[in-house]
């Protein structure tokens, strides 16, 4: 599992406005990787990229709009924020209804549009924690064996170990043995831990 | 399902066309009913009624004179038998006598020769008288005969004889034929023998019968009627007749009675003369009646096309009623005149008068727009004389309540049944209503074009604030960073940096590193170098549209002005003057810029004169010498006046101003232009109100001088002297809008 350092993605075709951002960005101690172009970006896009999205709405080439929706369709859920110029609050509206994160206004205040951005990073990052818990979870899950799986809904279920027994044809002795082996494989140390540790996975 | 539904209405239509026939034609008397056939049959039954009463009438009177000549005939023949009778009776008395005298021995030989003599000359029919004995032999006889004649008359012994030596008193003989084929009677009587002894001797008396026919037969009736003496046989033994009698005219016979014994007497009508008569009169009555009938089956025939005639007249004629009052178009019919002969309803309704109203009203009619009259009137006697034939003609008419609308007519020749030109027919469309259609659809056009604009200057306007707002926001974040920089080197903390980029930051020290900051600041400076290049190139674009002043015909520009507004002056009725000084001199100015001002003052005027009453709607334009010369040479003074309400004061006073306007709909851009184009000229224009209520707009122009250089004493850059800056950039959005 590799993570990249989460970071502004700042897509910008006008060159001294990024860097103008990027200077503005280090100056508040946020780590920012500029892109010329929509196109660039999505050529050094990865699923592993932290952090969050600044885009301009009106490029040449692909729009700020259509990344967003190039990146929903890769599957990313980086936070995106979009700059716009004034009067385009219609689309910035419609924007907000596709799933775009937030939007700026040109001008903008520069201090307030890097609060949004380490809110977005933070956004980000409170997913992937999520994220990578469920991962860890499932990684568990894949260990178990095949006559452990069988065992885990009815110890769920709150079943005592001879009625596990019956119902699966096999001894008491040997429904312990798998109990104290799902235990073990998950980490936890009873089934009401258990219980929650699964519940967790499935509000996800 | 379309022709399900037309059908009915199809026949309705005929109905109506022939209850409207029946209305004029009678009823009765359509064709193959049974009231036609009446017609035709009642006068042909009557003149064979007569025909056959003359017939029956003719045969009863036929009839009757047949009858009557029947009578005549027979009265006629009974006549004749009764003379003969009588004539013969008298005979035989006097021979009797002559026979007693005879016997008495009164008479000798020449005694009885006189007697006899004399007796043949009263009766001519006694052609021989003789005294003979027993044994025929003569004593005497007159006419004198030997007796070689007495053998030779055998058939006359043959009749005599047996009575005389019978010795009867006195008889006549049967008929018997006498030497040259004559016939005739004899009387026998006995001289002797009245004691009774056989007679001695006899007197004879031979009658000729045709003698008894020609001399006792009157001549009236011997005029009319042959006669015929017959035997008892039927054989003719004597006749008086002119002509051979017709064998199938009528006859009577009758026996001739006594003394004379099988002697008949028949009559024989001549031709009837008054067969001939009532033939003719009968052929005549029925060649009358014939012809009666030809005649009426002619009239009938006759009648009959006429009668179709006249239905397919009045279904055409109901035709062209439905049509008439079906029509939209008016229509109107005029004598050569221009007295109106003729209008449908459509016309009526148009106008808002009635047809009578309207016809025999000869020119100037009511419905002629009076401020519009001279031109009619022109028109009007055009079509009379038909010069405008095949062309459409557009008018404005007066309604009855006085509303005016415009008309497109076309005149064609009315011409007769005969074809000689009876006068003018013409259809008048209303186009009013395509008047306002086209005039809606400008304005719209216009409002588009207005629209258009305004969308182009938002373009442009966004397109602007786009570029403007990157180098904005490039230096915005330059500055932000700076000074967040600063803060943190001057121990400050920025604004609040939560957790996970942290380690990120740099120390302040750092952040206020030279090579740091110097690069942020020429980025500012370039970042505002292109702001200020995209306001430079604003300016740029706006330069490019600077009015470009050449010498222009003022006579042209000002008629292509009147020429754009005239659909406006048209519609609103107003009259255009255009009085254009003949000798000016071409005007500095911008051709495209002038235009627009003129257009501005008189579409100020069309609008302003929109309560005027029709007959004061007028504009003038009048170019002229100035009377002051400018310092550059001559003067040329414009002036554009209405005949409107003028300007109040109030707003006279601020009339050039931006957003100053009397019209509820107005901008108040438009004098505010015009002032702006003028001062680029270098002149004014100044407002005055007419004496008698009108606006009067007044502004000059530089005539080009013919030695001038024609070097431009302005340009953009170099506004007029004693305006500010501002007047010119004022021009810039007009041009734009003007464009």
């Amino acid at each position: 599992m590799m993570s990249t350092a989460a970071m502004v993605h700042l897509v910008d075709d006008d060159g001294p406005l990024r860097d103008g951002l990027v200077f503005l960005l280090a100056s508040r101690g946020v780590a920012a990787q500029g892109y010329a172009s929509a196109e660039a970006f999505l050529a050094a896009f990865s699923l592993d990229l932290r952090g969050c999205v600044l885009t301009d709405v009106r490029m040449d080439g692909m729009s700020g709009l259509e990344l967003h929706e190039r990146l929903k369709a890769l599957g990313s859920r980086l936070p995106c924020i979009v700059l716009t110029g004034h009067g385009d609050v219609p689309m910035a509206v419609e924007a907000l209804k596709k799933g775009v994160h937030d939007f700026v206004e040109k001008p903008f205040d520069g201090n307030a549009l890097v609060d949004r951005l380490i809110a977005a990073i933070a956004l980000d990052a409170e997913h992937e924690a999520r994220d990578a818990g469920a991962r860890v979870l499932r990684h568990k899950l894949d260990q178990l064996s095949a006559r452990e799986r069988d065992v885990l809904p009815l110890l769920l279920g709150g079943k005592m170990n001879k009625v596990i027994a019956d119902e699966l044809g096999i001894a008491v002795r040997t429904v312990e043995v798998h109990r104290s082996r799902i235990f073990d494989k998950m980490g936890v140390k009873s089934a009401v831990e258990l219980a929650r540790l699964l519940g967790q996975i499935e509000r996800d | 399902m379309s022709s399900l539904t037309s059908q009915p209405r199809d026949i309705a239509f005929r109905r109506h066309a022939r209850t409207s026939a029946d209305g004029s034609a009678g009823r009765w008397l359509r064709p193959g009913s049974l009231g036609t056939t009446l017609v035709i049959l009642t006068p042909l039954l009557a003149i064979l009624a007569i025909l056959l009463l003359l017939g029956l009438l003719l045969w009863v009177l036929d009839k009757d004179e047949r009858q009557s000549q029947r009578e005549d005939l027979i009265r006629d023949a009974l006549w004749v038998e009764q003379t003969l009778q009588l004539q013969f009776r008298a005979e035989r008395d006097r021979l009797l006598r002559l026979a007693q005298e005879l016997h008495a021995g009164k008479l000798d030989r020449v005694g009885f020769l006189l007697q006899a003599q004399q007796l043949r000359q009263i009766n001519r029919e006694l052609v021989e008288l003789a005294w003979v004995d027993a044994s025929g032999t003569l004593f005497a006889s007159t006419p004198v005969r030997s007796d070689a004649d007495a053998t030779v008359d055998a058939d006359f012994r043959a009749a005599v004889m047996p009575i005389v030596r019978s010795g009867g008193r006195g008889s006549f003989t049967a008929p018997f034929k006498r030497a040259k084929g004559a016939s005739a009677v004899a009387f026998v009587a006995a001289v002797s023998g009245d004691d009774g002894a056989k007679a001695h001797s006899a007197l004879v008396a031979v009658f000729s019968l045709d003698a008894m026919l020609a001399e006792h037969v009157p001549w009236w009736i011997a005029e009319r009627r042959a006669m015929y003496i017959s035997d008892g046989f039927g054989n003719r033994l004597a006749s008086r007749s002119r002509v051979a009698p017709d064998s199938a005219a009528p006859t009577y016979s009758v026996m001739i009675g006594p003394p004379l014994i099988s002697i008949g007497l028949v009559v024989v009508s001549y031709r009837e003369r008054t067969g001939l008569a009532q033939n003719g009169l009968v052929g005549a009555m029925i060649a009358l009646g014939l012809f009666a009938v030809a005649g009426l089956v002619a009239r009938e025939r006759h009648l009959r096309r006429r009668r179709e005639a006249e239905a397919a007249l009045d279904d055409e004629t109901a035709f062209r009623q439905a049509l008439e009052r079906s029509a939209l178009v008016g229509m109107r019919g005029r004598d050569l005149d221009g007295r109106l002969l003729y209008v449908n309803p459509a016309f009526c309704r148009m106008l808002g008068y009635s047809a009578d109203e309207l016809i025999g009203l000869a020119p100037p009619m009511p419905y002629w727009a009076p401020e519009d009259i001279e031109r009619t009137r022109r028109l009007h006697d055009a079509v009379l004389s038909g010069q405008s034939v095949g062309q459409g003609l557009e008018f404005t008419f007066r309604r009855r309540d006085g509303t005016r609308f415009e008309v497109l007519i076309y005149e064609e020749p009315w011409l007769d049944a005969a074809g000689t030109q009876r006068g003018w027919l013409g259809s008048v469309l209303d186009i009013s209503d395509r008047m306002r259609a086209e005039e809606r659809e400008r304005e719209q056009m216009a409002r588009l074009q207005q629209t258009a604009r305004l969308v182009t200057m938002g373009e442009m306007a966004s397109l602007l604030a786009h570029d403007l707002n990157q180098p904005l926001a490039a230096i915005q974040s330059y500055q932000t960073g700076l000074m967040n920089r600063l803060a943190t080197a001057a121990g400050n903390s920025p604004p609040a940096i939560p957790g996970p980029a942290s380690e990120a930051r740099p120390s302040g020290i750092d952040a206020m590193k030279s090579d740091d900051i110097l690069p942020a600041l020429t980025a500012i400076g370039q970042a505002a170098d292109r702001a200020g290049r995209i306001v430079r190139r604003v300016q740029d674009f706006v330069r490019k549209s600077e009015p470009r002043m050449e010498p222009i015909d003022l006579a042209t520009c000002i008629g292509e002005s009147a020429a754009l507004i005239e659909p406006d002056t048209r519609r609103a009725r107003i009259n255009v003057e255009l009085a254009i000084a003949p000798d000016l001199p071409p005007a500095r100015a911008d051709r495209v810029l002038l235009t627009q001002v003129l257009l501005n003052l008189l579409r100020n005027a069309v609008e302003a004169m929109g309560s005027t009453a029709p007959e004061r709607r007028r504009i003038r334009v009048a170019a002229s010498r100035s009377a002051a010369a400018s310092v550059s040479g001559d003067n040329i003074e414009i002036v554009v006046r209405d005949w409107g309400p003028g300007i109040a004061p109030v707003i006279a006073e601020k009339l050039f101003q931006p957003f100053v306007s009397s019209k509820s709909a107005g901008l108040g851009l438009g004098l505010t232009i015009c002032r702006s184009i003028i001062e680029l000229h270098g002149s004014r224009i100044r407002y005055e109100t007419a004496d008698d209520g009108g606006a009067v707009f007044r502004f000059t122009l530089d005539a080009t001088a013919v030695d001038a250089s024609a070097e431009p004493t302005l340009d953009a850059t170099q506004p007029a002297p004693g305006r500010g800056a501002t007047d010119s950039v004022t021009t810039v959005p007009t041009r734009a809008v003007v464009s």
